[in-house]
Order: structure tokens, then C-alpha cells, then sequence
């Protein structure tokens, strides 16, 4: 039997190893960053500190293009609030799991969520006993490829013209794909999907800003709540 | 999470909460797909779109993540290339 010291060493390195796949995905996204920021007229230093300290890379780009086109801190605020509310669902998701860790746990493993590391560890989770240094091991290896490949980016920026020029700028995209496809288990889940997929296409022509993610993807979650609170019902009568 | 980690919540909603991720994830990325230049656009000349097909197919059919991203972003610059 091995020592409790042991197995968390244990949790902790297959922590680091789970998002060994997903780097390339995360450090051509981190690299595009990087290149963008120091074109959009941030310095070196600038850039690589918001990485170190922001670590959202959906909020970080649009910050840089917000920087970009002369718009003031509280847009810009508003803004990343918004893009990251879905944080508030991931985190809430998780909490269940983190029931008994220490504030300070939880404090610095909400600060290493990110999607890629919310995902790993959902779905590890959900399987395993919950290990909070299998999800440390996730975030640090997600953290230290952002902060590497955001400063490479920043480093090759004044060099590369153009990351679209690159088709850089897919990565993301196609990193998102390949996340969902493997979580449709059930019709229920291919049902949200699709939901979320009509709501966020009707809301972003509505909706303001980044607003149509929170929107759409709530509308769509309740939906899926109420499939199975309707199965339920169904299969009790 | 640590604010409402002492928060009870229903079973059904924790049930629920596995749509979390599929809803989050497929709202933040079908608009940009159908409409990365902040318009609807599902004309055939819109490479995020066609890129977005040939991974869906690629992840589908292989479960391979590199394999999709190298060819998504292969699609990309290959229409970019042959369009402009």
C-alpha cells in the first residue's frame, strides 16, 4: 500500500502528463497571442505579464484588440468580465468535487482553471477518485505552456507578419472541436449541443459583446436539466 | 469554486452540470465558425467554416487531437492560399 505522500506524487504527475496532447493546441494559441500583443503595441515585459497574471486566453486576446482599436480600461473590464463569466459555471461544475480543500487550494486551483484544464479534469473526475494535485498537475502544465509559448510569441512578433497569414489562428478552433465530439455520450448531450450551437449563432446577432456565450450556453444547459428531470419523470410514472 | 464550494446542490442539477462544458464550449465556438468576421457567413469562401467541417470529420473518424488541429489549420491556410 503506498504511502498517502506517494500517491499524491502519483496523481500529480499523471496531472502533468493528461494535457501532454493538447500543447501543440495551447502553445500555437499562446504563440498567436503573443505575436499579436507585441504587434497591437505592447511591450515584451507588457505582454508576458499578462500572461503570467491573467491567464485566459480568449479574454487576453480580446483585450489586446480592444488595446488595439484605443478603447479604455472599463470597456475592457466589462468585456473579459464577460467572456470569462462562464467561469463562474465551470467552477461551480467542479465545486462538488472540491468540497473539504483548503481555501488556499482552492484559490490557486480557480486561478490555474483554464478550458483546457477544466475539461482533463471534468472528465478525469468524473471516473476517478477527485485528486487536487491531479487537477494542480493539469493546470501547471497548461500555465507553463501558455507562459513559454506567449513569451516565444512575443519574442518572434516584430518577425512574423501575420499569424492568420499562418492559419495560426485555427488552432483554437480545431482544439475546441476535438474537445466537444468526445463528450456527446448520449443523445441527451448530442440534444445541448445542438441547442447551444442554434442559441449562440441567434444570440451573437442579438446580443451584445460576448454575451451570446454566457446566454446561449445557460438557455442550453437548462434544457439539458430539464431532459432529465423529464426522464426521471417519465420513468417513475 | 471557492465561494460556492459549501453550496448544496440538487441532484438533478449536478447531473446537469455535465452539460456545462458541451453548452460552454459549442456556444463560444459555432460563431466563430459561421461568422469570424463578426457576420453570418456559410458560403463555401469561409475557410473557419470549412476548416471547422474537416475537423469535425478528422476527430470523428481518428480521436486524433494533433492530427485534427494539423490538418484544421492546414485547411485554413490552404483556402487562404487558393482564395486570395
Amino acid at each position: 500500500m503506498p504511502s498517502q505522500r506517494e500517491a499524491s506524487l502519483q496523481e500529480f504527475r499523471s496531472g502533468l502528463r493528461a494535457p501532454l496532447p493538447l500543447v501543440i493546441g495551447v502553445f500555437s494559441f499562446g504563440l498567436a497571442y503573443g505575436i499579436l500583443a507585441v504587434q497591437a503595441g505592447l511591450s515584451f515585459l507588457e505582454s508576458t505579464l499578462m500572461s503570467l497574471t491573467v491567464f485566459a486566453g480568449a479574454a487576453q486576446f480580446v483585450a489586446t484588440a480592444m488595446l488595439m482599436s484605443g478603447a479604455g480600461a472599463l470597456p475592457i473590464l466589462v468585456t473579459t468580465f464577460m467572456i470569462n463569466s462562464r467561469h463562474f459555471l465551470m467552477s461551480a461544475s467542479l465545486a462538488p468535487y472540491a468540497h473539504g480543500w483548503k481555501l488556499r487550494w482552492k484559490a490557486l486551483l480557480s486561478f490555474l482553471l483554464a478550458d483546457e484544464t477544466y475539461a482533463m479534469t471534468m472528465s478525469r473526475f468524473s471516473k476517478n477518485a477527485p485528486s487536487k494535485y491531479y487537477q494542480l498537475g493539469v493546470g501547471l502544465n497548461v500555465y507553463a505552456v501558455w507562459l513559454l509559448s506567449s513569451i516565444a510569441g512575443a519574442t518572434l512578433g516584430p518577425f512574423v507578419g501575420n499569424p492568420q497569414a499562418w492559419g495560426l489562428d485555427f488552432a483554437l478552433p480545431a482544439t475546441f472541436i476535438a474537445l466537444i465530439l468526445p463528450m456527446l455520450e448520449t443523445w441527451r448531450d448530442v440534444l445541448v449541443c445542438i441547442t447551444a450551437g442554434l442559441l449562440s449563432i441567434v444570440c451573437f446577432a442579438w446580443l451584445p459583446g460576448k454575451w451570446y456565450v454566457t446566454f446561449a450556453s445557460l438557455v442550453a444547459i437548462a434544457f439539458g436539466w430539464g431532459l432529465v428531470e423529464l426522464c426521471k419523470w417519465r420513468s417513475s410514472r | 469554486m471557492a465561494l460556492l464550494g459549501n453550496a448544496r446542490i440538487s441532484k438533478g442539477m449536478t447531473e446537469a452540470m455535465r452539460f456545462v462544458p458541451i453548452a460552454v464550449l459549442t456556444s463560444l465556438i459555432v460563431p466563430s465558425l459561421l461568422a469570424p468576421k463578426g457576420h453570418v457567413d456559410l458560403s463555401l469562401t469561409n475557410e473557419y467554416l470549412v476548416a471547422g467541417i474537416v475537423a469535425t470529420i478528422v476527430t470523428y473518424r481518428t480521436k486524433a487531437l494533433i492530427l485534427t488541429i494539423v490538418v484544421g489549420i492546414a485547411t485554413t491556410l490552404a483556402m487562404r492560399l487558393f482564395f486570395s
